[in-house]
């Protein structure tokens, strides 16, 4: 595993940045993240892909099985909520990091968050 | 209850979300630097810039069309693009395709960007099977009786990108200025491509 190493865009990305006349139109102006959370969830998840910590099927079979478990279940969370689920039990079934760790943080970031303004 | 003068309480998501990344760095698993780029990468640079240069490359060469219907993988590597477990489906006056994943969201990231929130709906991954034509209607685009709908469900193991009909009256453009033509949305099958009325003459 290489660890927090530099991921770096193919570089046709770095080219395609460039050609700025050649942006495609996105005519609906529509946000991809409803929420910045699901922006940092989404890179978790390929930025931990990335660096060979999974292979990819083994967050999609997560994933899919979380989406059919909330669908069949009726809940009203979003898509980004179980993808975060899926991103949990990934993570918690290749022991990068343990539920109660997860738990106890976020427990602490809500009792001081430090960013709050 | 709450409040309106004060932001909203960060939601459990958005905590949790932030406990993970912390401990993940903390870890050595990560650098948020890396997760920056990943999001700036597929948020902004991507977008659907290469499925897009795609499809004008097949407006333009029928044997280049002829290699991406046949193995989409090569002739999007012919590019310079990745196109892993890809089929693209055309077309024509006679079939419109369209793309959904019932199950989840797969999607062919690498040519097309993020998928758009509706994608990933219950809503449109529920219906676009059962009552394509309806589906089409309520987002704009009315397809004649006579016109046959595919609809394909992706999955991890081949996920599709349907090629738009080449609009009318775009003769003689430049490969460029096609690809600027194709939205998204044409490419997963729920709209056509449009050339936009002349305002005070062609750029």
């Amino acid at each position: 595993m290489s660890g927090a190493g530099a991921w770096a865009p193919p570089p046709l990305a770095r080219l395609a940045r460039l050609d700025e006349q050649a942006r495609v139109p996105q005519r609906n102006g529509e946000l991809v993240f409803a929420a910045p959370w699901e922006a940092r969830a989404f890179g978790l998840v390929v930025a931990l892909h990335e660096q060979g910590c999974f292979v990819w099927d083994e967050f999609k079979e997560r994933l899919i099985a979380e989406i059919t478990r909330a669908d069949a279940a009726g809940e009203p969370s979003t898509y980004y909520e179980r993808w975060l689920a899926a991103l949990e039990r990934l993570l918690y079934d290749k022991g990068l990091v343990a539920a109660d760790e997860v738990g106890a943080r976020a427990h602490a970031l809500r009792a001081a968050p430090p960013d709050h303004p | 209850m709450s409040n309106s003068h004060h932001p909203p309480a960060p939601s459990e998501a958005e905590l949790r979300t932030k406990a993970i990344e912390a401990l993940l760095i903390e870890k050595g698993l990560l650098s948020s630097d890396v997760i920056d780029r990943v999001i700036q990468y597929y948020e902004q640079d991507i977008g659907p810039l290469y499925g897009a240069r795609v499809v004008a490359r097949a407006w333009t060469d029928p044997a280049y069309k002829e290699r991406l219907l046949r193995d989409a993988t090569a002739a999007i590597e012919e590019l310079g693009y990745v196109g892993n477990h890809l089929r693209v489906v055309e077309n024509t006056p006679q079939v419109h395709n369209v793309v959904v994943c019932t199950l989840c969201s797969c999607y062919p990231w690498a040519v097309l960007g993020l998928p758009p929130s509706w994608y990933k709906s219950f809503e449109y991954r529920s219906r676009m099977v059962l009552e394509p034509r309806v589906v089409l209607r309520e987002m704009g685009l009315e397809l004649p009786e006579e016109v046959e709908i595919r609809v394909w469900d992706s999955s991890s193991e081949l996920r599709y990108m349907v090629l738009p009909e080449r609009p009318a009256g775009t003769e003689g453009w430049s490969e460029e200025e096609l690809a600027r033509l194709v939205t998204r949305e044409a490419m997963i099958g729920v709209a056509k491509v449009q050339v936009p009325a002349p305002v005070g003459g062609a750029p």
